[in-house]
């Protein structure tokens, strides 16, 4: 029962199943199909290689050139890198030796099954866990563009779109490159960690498909690492400073300097640590690598800083690609000065410090290792020995010799100091020199090839100069006769010697001249407070010819241009003794107050004024016309004492029997009754003084007779009666100026009263007057 | 134009008018205070300044000689002074033997008149520096060195005198020459 049914059941399924079929059969005459394809996704980049140095050519699928790169990946067909064992590595991947524009980054691009075209997102950053992606396997070109911007810090082209394209038109699978450039980020790559520490960092690329969503990336991403070996340089050490001024620098410590323009060395032989002889080269990178990169160039940098005023800094930099030191001195670009706050130690020197830095460095300035110290610059401050003095020449025609007088009081021998200026009427002082005597201890004057004043190589700023102060006071002492208060002061800018050069161990003896006179481009001396005039006073007013010793200040600077002090204390003065007096000098000029035609000059006075004389009378002359003055153009206040010879007729053939007796004529008691000297005409008697009210004519006229007889005359007003020093000299029109003009200037009259019976004629007389120092000079400007 | 003749003219007018002066000289005192000791010379010095004159002087120097001081002019008084110079003049001094010791102040004077000529009519002038120091202390031995003065050149003898000497040489080579011949001995036949 059973099969029947079952068999009944197949027998209606397979009847059932040949109706449908023929149904449909018959009811289409043709067939469409239709069928979906899915993209695939672009292939992984593979097999990255980094260019280490442009030896060759810089196609990596040129067998020749294969040893210039080096592979990530070791299942290559070209990989066959010697330096195998440090894996992907290059020395650096931008520089000057580098291939032009940097160093090549090659890889095989992805391979999209359908041919589409395809970028590569590259990503290259400090973190080596960006290669090897097992730290970090989630970072895809999906993660948040802020964390691939501070993962990729160094090359950051993983942004869908913005990848690297295959090389457009090239066959070969490997044709895509990254080559790097001199971008800020990149600076990153330019060195390991330091000495011979490598540096390795991390690469990631992902495939992307560029005409397919963004998505669509490769499945997985490639990871590799770059380990960069190019190391730093060692550490210059052991920096010195060698002085070339002769050979007197025996006991120079290292860590100073003399010459403002030092010689620098230093030692680059050794590791880090300044270890001598554990290495023959100074860097690392010496070429010997499996990278066959060849050797670094290595160039050094100093910079040396005043440490008082770092504002200050002097570069000194110098390129050197060989492997040689300290064969060539080392100048710096400029010479190292001196700051205005330094001071001079008690030994003498003046010192400042100036810290240096060493820098060695291949290629890149961030490559760098540096060696800082410090060290002092000196010099020391001549100490004026001795300073002579002359204000005359030697006449050797008339066999004089002028011996340059002594200025420092102390040194006992020939000639004896306070040196001696001698003043000159109605001038200043003419001829005056000096020769200074210095000790130098560090031998600044010694030259070779100009004898005494510079280095070689020469400063170029700051030598010797010297500078000489005189004073005219003596209320304190050589200290105040700074060049701010100094009377009279002398520089020499440029010192000449007189090639009496003497040398010894530690000593430097030559002689400078100080000429004020003398100013000629061999000697450019400044005479910045003139000479000494003729009215300086002679300073002991109690004693003359004086004995009172004035301050002389003489200084001599070196490179520093620093000044002993002028006074006792530490370090010892620059010349404590050293002292000048000055001469007195009488003299007084007789002038007609007013000019004269050139044809009426005579020389000669005209009694009674230059009128017709009126016998018996009177003659006083005119204002004008008959003033005669006198002007002290000395240094001392004089007492003038008047007298006059008897005038005798000079006219042949008229002079009668009767002579002009100023003696006998002379009337006692009579003022004036014969020849006077008055300093007015304002009244018509010379006895009678003109009214208080007029501004001149304050003396009592005084009668002259013959010597031996004779009458003092001379300005009483003022504190002292004299005549005043003139305290200037103008020289066109000639006059005397001081302050208290009336006591300078003595204005002369000379009224007559002739005696009756003279004959008519031309009288003559020898006016004399007798110029006395008074006892008790003043000290004040008088 | 006329101003311009003005101008030159008072020009003209002003050259031609000086002051009349009468400046003599200027009498510096060279040496400080020197140390003698009797029978002892030391050398002593002024300057007579002629500094812008145009005419010489005749200068006399009168040394008072109230102290035992021994005064020798290198030049003997009166000196001449030339025109426009600094001139010193310098002098050999010495005490003698028996002088005290202590400290002296001689004088002197100086006075000068012009040696050049004057004109017309008028007295002239003359010009006298009086009582000028010359200090100076007696010692038995100097207790420091004395200022330096120039020691007095040696004058070449005048040559007047070196004429004369030339004569009278010659005259004695011709009487020696005369006496020798009249001593030769004549030969004998």
């Amino acid at each position: 029962m059973n099969k029947k049914i079952f068999l009944i059941s197949q027998i209606i399924f397979i009847s059932i199943l040949i109706i449908f079929l023929s149904i449909n059969v018959k009811s289409q005459t043709a067939v469409t199909g239709t069928f979906t394809t899915q993209n695939t996704r672009p292939g992984t980049p593979i097999d990255m290689m980094i260019q280490q140095h442009s030896l060759n050519s810089s196609d990596p699928v040129n067998p020749n050139s294969k040893i210039d790169f080096d592979h990530a990946d070791y299942d290559n067909l070209f990989q066959t890198n010697p330096d195998d064992t440090l894996g992907m590595d290059t020395h650096m991947v931008y520089n000057s030796s580098a291939p032009t524009g940097g160093t090549l980054l090659w890889w095989n691009a992805s391979v999209d099954p359908e041919s589409n075209a395809v970028e590569t997102l590259l990503c290259i950053g400090t973190d080596e866990s960006v290669g090897t992606g097992i730290a970090d396997p989630a970072f895809t070109p999906d993660s948040l563009p802020a964390t691939i911007a501070a993962r990729c810090d160094i090359v950051n082209k993983f942004v869908r779109g913005n990848g690297i394209a295959v090389t457009a038109g090239s066959s070969n699978p490997r044709a895509s490159k990254y080559q790097f450039a001199s971008l800020a980020s990149e600076n990153k790559f330019y060195y390991g960690l330091g000495g011979t520490t490598p540096n390795t960092f991390g690469i990631k690329m992902y495939g992307h498909e560029l005409s397919t969503p963004d998505d669509f990336i490769s499945l997985t991403g490639y990871f590799a690492s770059v380990t960069l070996l190019n190391s730093k340089p060692y550490r210059p050490y052991n920096f010195t400073t060698q002085d070339l001024v002769l050979g007197n620098m025996n006991n120079q410590n290292l860590n100073f300097t003399h010459s403002p323009v030092p010689i620098i060395a230093w030692n680059l032989t050794g590791i880090d640590t300044g270890t001598i002889g554990e290495h023959s080269d100074f860097d690392p990178d010496n070429g010997t690598w499996a990278d066959h990169f060849p050797r670094d160039v290595v160039t050094f940098r100093i910079k040396i800083n005043r440490t008082e005023s770092p504002d200050l800094s002097y570069l000194i930099a110098r390129k050197d690609d060989t492997m040689v030191y300290n064969d060539t001195p080392w100048t710096p670009i400029a010479a190292l000065d001196w700051p205005s706050s330094t001071k001079l130690g008690a030994d003498g020197y003046a010192m400042t410090n100036y810290s240096f830095e060493i820098e060695a460095r291949d290629y890149v300035a961030s490559n760098v290792l540096n060696n800082t110290g410090w060290f002092s610059l000196y010099d020391f401050i001549p100490i004026v020995k001795q300073v002579d003095m002359s204000d005359t020449d030697s006449d050797p025609g008339a066999g004089i010799t002028i011996v340059p007088h002594l200025c420092d009081t102390r040194i006992a021998g020939p000639i004896v100091g306070p040196c001696r200026i001698t003043a000159v009427r109605k001038d200043n002082v003419q001829k005056l020199n000096f020769t200074i005597v210095t000790f130098d201890k560090d031998n600044d004057c010694q030259v070779p090839s100009q004898g005494l004043l510079s280095h070689s190589p020469s400063p170029p700023l700051k030598n010797f100069s010297a500078t000489l102060n005189l004073c005219n006071y003596t209320t304190s002492g050589p200290a105040s006769c700074s060049s701010a208060s100094a009377s009279f002061m002398y520089k020499a800018s440029k010192l000449n010697t007189n090639g009496s050069l003497t040398t010894g161990a530690s000593e430097c003896n030559f002689t400078l001249f100080i000429s004020p006179i003398l100013d000629t481009a061999d000697q450019p001396n400044i005479n910045l407070k003139g000479t000494p005039p003729f009215y300086v006073r002679v300073a002991d007013p109690t004693n003359f010819p004086p004995t009172t010793e004035f301050f002389l200040w003489a200084n001599v600077t070196s490179h520093s241009g620093l000044l002993r002090p002028g006074t006792g204390g530490t370090p010892p003065p620059a010349n404590p003794e050293f002292k000048w007096q000055y001469s007195g000098v009488t003299a007084a000029d007789l002038e007609t107050r007013s000019y004269l035609l050139v044809g009426l000059v005579t020389n000669k006075i005209k009694l009674g004024g230059s009128g017709s004389i009126v016998l018996n009378s009177w003659n006083i002359g005119t204002t004008l016309d008959d003033e005669y003055n006198l002007s002290n153009y000395g240094n001392l206040v004089l007492d003038v004492r008047w007298s006059s010879t008897n005038p005798t007729c000079t006219t042949p053939g008229t002079c009668g029997v009767q002579q002009w007796d100023l003696a006998s004529s002379f009337i006692a008691g009579d003022t004036g009754n014969n020849l006077d000297i008055d300093d007015d005409n304002l009244v018509s008697t010379p006895s009678v003084e003109p009214p208080v009210s007029s501004t001149t004519g304050r003396l009592t006229p005084v009668e002259l007779l013959n010597l031996p007889t004779t009458a003092l005359f001379r300005p009483i007003t003022g504190s002292v009666a004299g005549l005043w020093r003139c305290v200037g000299a103008r020289a066109s029109p000639p006059t005397c100026i001081n302050p208290s003009t009336g006591a300078a200037v003595l204005s002369t009259f000379w009224p007559i009263r002739p005696i009756t019976g003279l004959s008519p004629g031309t009288y003559e007389s020898q006016i004399q007057y007798d110029l006395t120092p008074i006892a008790s000079q003043p000290t004040a400007l008088t | 134009m006329k101003n311009i003749l003005k101008i030159a003219f008072g020009i003209f007018l002003i050259l031609l008018l000086i002051k009349s002066s009468f400046a003599l000289v200027g009498v510096a005192i060279t040496t400080p205070e020197l140390q003698l000791v009797p029978g002892e010379q030391a050398r002593w010095g002024i300057e007579i300044q002629t500094v812008g004159l145009q005419d010489p002087l005749l200068c006399t120097i009168d040394i008072h000689k109230t102290t035992p001081l021994e005064v020798t002019l290198d030049t003997p008084s009166p000196i001449r002074v030339p025109a426009n110079e600094r001139f010193p003049v310098y002098a050999a001094i010495s005490v003698p033997k028996n002088t005290p010791n202590g400290k002296y102040t001689e004088t002197f004077d100086v006075s000068c008149a012009s040696l050049g000529e004057t004109s017309g009519s008028g007295s002239s002038v003359k010009e006298k520096h009086s009582n000028l120091p010359i200090k100076y202390e007696v010692v038995s031995s100097f207790t420091r060195p004395n200022y330096t003065v120039p020691e007095k050149p040696k004058t070449p003898p005048a040559p007047e005198v070196v004429l004369a000497v030339i004569v009278v040489f010659a005259i004695l080579l011709i009487i020696m020459f005369t006496y020798l011949r009249k001593q030769k001995p004549k030969k004998k036949r």
